[in-house]
């Protein structure tokens, strides 16, 4: 497993420094972000599976750098640590998708626990895009017929309906199905609707 | 020689006379014309005059020829005593007659020699000039004049009535009864004049009478040894008479003390030598030793000490009256012989004072004369300066005396203002241990209302350290001339502390440490009772207000706390995984343990602040930079305001005087002022959220403000400061009064004001400089 690099955001050099040393320590490699705004313009170049966020910090605040990751659906995991036990700091962090929430002084078991599964979430996200991926590749090679076909396929339609819906002949649909089996691998109408959905294909109206 | 003749002009106007004054004396018998009237003023009114005019023409016509007066003269008309009877019988007598007159004169020169034919030239002159006719009356003055006439009359002037005036009343029995004759006379008391001289010198033994050598002269020596036989037991008499004059100068200068001179008539001196108007008498009395008495009114002035006098003017003034009853036709032998007594005795001053004579021994109703004039007389101008010296000296004497009777009412006042103030007024001389005090001051003290301390004994009250204070006072006040503020303990005998407010001002005295000093003291010790539990209530609520500010805080000074503490626990583990490995880096551990004491310092200086704060002491003025205190207060708001979005903008100037302040107290107000500034930009957009902390010396003080950019002051301003007065919802609204008490007790001032862009406000606080080193 190569998931190693962990984005440190933090506005204290001191704090940055010790925590990349206890990082080293334990086999990772960390990256230093010394603010929001830093992690946002170096993150497509410099990427990282994970990343600890201080919560207070001037310009954008933590919380408000976990907000913007969603919204640009960069589906890295974070990590809180805080100065400070701020209860609603904490629940808008955890809302917000954050991994964990810990507060200073934190000791290296905790942040290691929390590293961990965030490092696993971090794995599985990475698989779950790399099936996406595949599947995005498979749907690519579909004729547009084939993907109006599918269309309808996914509404839960019979092959008769779809023939009269397109103005064509139901062995005809019958084919275009078999390919699109073929071309995407998947032989269930459920699995085809699921990947449809993750993939942003809308149904037929 | 004919006379020429006046009469009154008219019966109102005046005398219009010519007074031919006699050129010369000589043997030539004088005349002398005069006519009667009264006064009068022709030259402005010439009708007057005209009218005069006619009217005496008529007058003449009506009366004839004037009335003609021959006064005869016993000696010349200068000679003592008749010139005064002649004198005073001619200005008499035109008052007493109003037709017209002409007094003429002749004098018995001639008189003063004894000779066989001595009537002939006088009786040849007379006929010569009344040839025309006799005069109408005929007055001789003296006996002299009184025996010519007796001698001459039938042969010269058998018919004209005789009036014989001044003699004494012993020789008119010279002159015989006769109907055509009557007299003016006098009593001369020659007895009386001795009695005078011996009251007045009691211890006069020899008297020497001096006197002329012609008949009258002899007469009256005479007369005297004869009169003053009485007196032969008390004095002897002698005569200087032989002597002439120039002799009787060098006689009496060697007269013995029990001596005195009478002087009875000396106008021919044994030389043969007349002395007119007194002379010899002034001669004498130049040279005299003892004291000249004399009997005539001319003597009196110029040398005789006086006595009863001849009365020359009342014989003169009776004869004229007279006169003019003879003239108006009466019968002399119906007009009685009027005898005139002496005058009242008369003294000159001055030789009462020469010869030593008190006044008491003067008979009663006596008249002094020749005093000398008063000073008001010969120096009027400078008396009156004088006086007026004495007035104003006067008034500024009273008006002294005023002003220190109303500053005895003033002090009076002052010491019962003092009373009921309370407070005690006391002061003192450089030299000398007396201190004069009020009875509040000895009140104050310890003392007795009426005791009455010493100096010594008013500070042995005052504990040592307080009383050496109070010498120091003194010192720096008598140096600089200025007065002197001090508090200090007084311990009363049973062992009461009293706190006691001093003031007052010393200045130097004579000797180097001495002063004289002057003030008031004041029993102040219930209020230090009252400051002192303000002062703790004061410092309780600005402890609670402290305590509740880092309580809003707390999550900012946690995070201060916790972020070194952070540091510290991941740089300790991450040496001890380094350390577990086979080969550590040793160096990496090195820089691993110093980040660590550096954090570990880090973290307690924000404990040691937050203890300063939150510490419950006393106020402790002393001089601070106010740069550092802003600093501090950073450190320990740069999360919170880092939390809350809030931009610093720092703004002191680098050249500020210190300031004489409490530090904690400082900084708990700016702590309030800063989190009073993010509150009120809570709603502002992220950016736009800015405080300013500014700090800058103006109008000899320092300036420090908090400005925000955030909702802005209620309209009334002075409501934040109020206590319970709070506009958010959790606040206890004490923060801003508690703030401004504090800062007024350390002498600064607090108060809001809006931004001049109207956007936000700014919270300013002054603060004096510390005084600069003496």
């Amino acid at each position: 497993m190569n998931l190693r690099t962990i984005g440190l955001v933090d506005d204290d050099p001191k704090m940055l420094q010790a925590l990349d040393r206890l990082l080293v320590a334990n086999g990772f490699h960390p990256r230093r972000f010394s603010s929001a705004e830093d992690f946002l313009a170096r993150h497509r170049t410099e990427p990282c599976d994970c990343v600890i966020l201080d919560l207070r910090m001037p310009g954008i605040d933590g919380l408000e750098l976990l907000e913007r990751l969603r919204k640009l659906e960069i589906p890295i995991p974070v990590i809180f640590l805080s100065g400070e036990g701020d209860i609603p700091a904490s629940v808008r962090a955890i809302k917000g998708g954050a991994v964990d929430f810990l507060t200073k002084p934190v000791d290296a078991t905790d942040l290691m626990n929390a590293l961990r599964l965030a490092l696993h979430e971090a794995a599985k996200v990475r698989a779950n895009r790399e099936a996406a991926d595949q599947l995005r590749g498979r749907f690519a090679t579909l004729t547009p017929r084939e993907t109006e076909v599918l269309r309808h396929v996914i509404t839960g339609k019979l092959n008769k309906q779809i023939a009269a819906d397109l103005g064509i002949s139901e062995q005809t649909v019958k084919i275009h199905r078999m390919r699109l089996v073929e071309k995407t691998g998947l032989p269930s109408v459920a699995e085809l609707v699921r990947a449809a959905d993750h993939l942003g294909i809308e149904p037929a109206a | 020689m004919k006379p020429k003749v006046y009469g009154p002009a008219c019966p109102a106007s005046g005398r219009i006379g010519v007074d031919r004054p006699s050129s010369s004396f000589g043997h030539r018998p004088n005349l002398n014309f005069q006519t009667g009237g009264k006064p009068g003023y022709s030259a402005g009114v010439v009708k007057l005059v005209v009218c005069g005019l006619l009217m005496l023409l008529a007058r003449l016509e009506a009366a004839g020829e004037p009335r003609r007066i021959l006064l005869l003269y016993s000696f010349g008309r200068d000679f003592t005593p008749f010139d005064e009877v002649a004198e005073t019988f001619r200005s008499e007598f035109a008052q007493h007659y109003r037709q017209p007159y002409v007094i003429q004169d002749a004098s018995l020169e001639m008189a003063r020699f004894d000779g066989p034919d001595r009537d002939g030239p006088l009786l040849d002159y007379l006929r010569a000039m009344y040839r025309d006719g006799p005069p109408d009356l005929l007055v001789p003055i003296g006996a002299q004049a009184a025996a010519f006439c007796v001698r001459n009359r039938k042969a010269l002037f058998p018919d004209p009535p005789l009036l014989v005036i001044g003699l004494d009343q012993r020789r008119i029995g010279e002159v015989g009864p006769d109907p055509n004759t009557t007299f003016v006379g006098v009593r001369l008391d020659l007895a009386g004049y001795m009695d005078n001289l011996l009251r007045l010198r009691p211890g006069t033994r020899t008297v020497y009478l001096m006197g002329g050598t012609s008949p009258i002269e002899r007469f009256w020596e005479a007369e005297a040894f004869h009169d003053w036989q009485v007196f032969s037991d008390r004095i002897v008499v002698r005569s200087l008479s032989d002597q002439p004059v120039p002799r009787m100068r060098e006689t009496v200068k060697s007269l013995p003390e029990d001596a005195a001179i009478f002087l009875t008539l000396m106008n021919l001196d044994a030389a043969g030598l007349p002395y007119e108007r007194e002379s010899a008498l002034r001669a004498v009395h130049e040279t005299s030793r003892v004291p000249i008495f004399g009997s005539m009114p001319r003597q009196l002035g110029l040398g005789i000490v006086g006595g009863p006098l001849y009365p020359g003017s009342r014989v003169g003034a009776t004869a004229a009256a007279t006169a003019a009853r003879i003239l108006n036709g009466e019968a002399t032998s119906s007009i009685p012989t009027t005898i005139i007594d002496e005058a009242p005795p008369t003294y000159d001053w001055r030789e009462l004072k020469r010869w030593n004579i008190p006044e008491s021994r003067l008979p009663a109703g006596s008249v002094v004369r020749f005093r000398p004039p008063r000073l008001w007389e010969t120096h009027g101008t400078a008396m009156w300066i004088g006086l007026g010296f004495l007035i104003l000296q006067s008034v500024t004497i009273a008006s002294l005396f005023a002003a220190r009777r109303r500053s005895r009412r003033m002090a009076r006042s002052l010491d019962f203002a003092a009373d009921v103030a309370k407070v005690g007024l006391w002061w003192r001389e450089a030299h000398g241990d007396r201190l004069i005090s009020s009875a509040g001051c000895r009140r104050i003290f310890g003392f007795q209302p009426d005791a009455e301390p010493s100096e010594r004994e008013m500070l042995d009250r005052i504990p040592e350290d307080d009383r050496r204070s109070l010498q120091q006072a003194f010192e720096r006040s008598a140096r600089g001339n200025e007065a002197f503020s001090l508090e200090h303990r007084v311990r009363w005998p049973d062992g009461t502390i009293r706190w006691v407010s001093t003031s007052g001002m010393a200045r130097p005295g004579r000797a180097p440490g001495e002063y004289r000093t002057s003030g008031a003291s004041v029993d102040v010790s219930e209020q230090h009772q009252a400051a002192s539990l303000a002062d703790l209530q004061r410092r309780e609520l600005a402890h609670l207000s402290r305590v509740s500010s880092l309580g809003v805080l707390s999550g900012a000074l946690a995070h201060e706390i916790n972020q070194p503490l952070g540091i510290i626990l991941s740089n300790a583990q991450a040496a001890q995984y380094l350390l577990e490995e086979e080969h550590p880096d040793l160096d990496e551990v090195r820089a691993i343990l110093e980040d660590i004491v550096s954090e570990d310092r880090r973290a307690g200086n924000v404990i040691h602040r937050l203890r300063a704060l939150l510490r419950r002491g006393e106020t402790r003025l002393e001089p601070i930079d106010v740069r550092e205190t802003f600093q501090e207060v950073l450190k320990l708001t740069r999360s919170e305001l880092i939390r809350r979005n809030v931009l610093a903008d720092l703004r002191l100037e680098s050249q500020l005087p210190p300031v004489q302040a409490d530090a904690v107290q400082l900084q708990q107000v700016l702590l309030n002022l800063i989190t009073n500034a993010c509150d009120a930009m809570d709603d502002n957009p992220p950016g736009q959220r800015v405080v300013s902390f500014e700090a800058r010396f103006e109008n000899d003080e320092v300036r420090l403000a908090v400005r925000d950019r955030g909702v802005g002051l209620p309209a009334d301003v002075e409501l934040l400061f109020t206590p319970f007065h709070s506009s958010k919802p959790d606040g206890l609204g004490m923060g801003l009064a508690i703030c401004r008490t504090l800062i007024s007790a350390q002498g600064g001032r607090l108060w809001a004001e809006p931004n001049p862009d109207g956007r936000g406000a700014a919270f300013h606080v002054s603060l004096p400089p510390c005084s600069p080193p003496p």
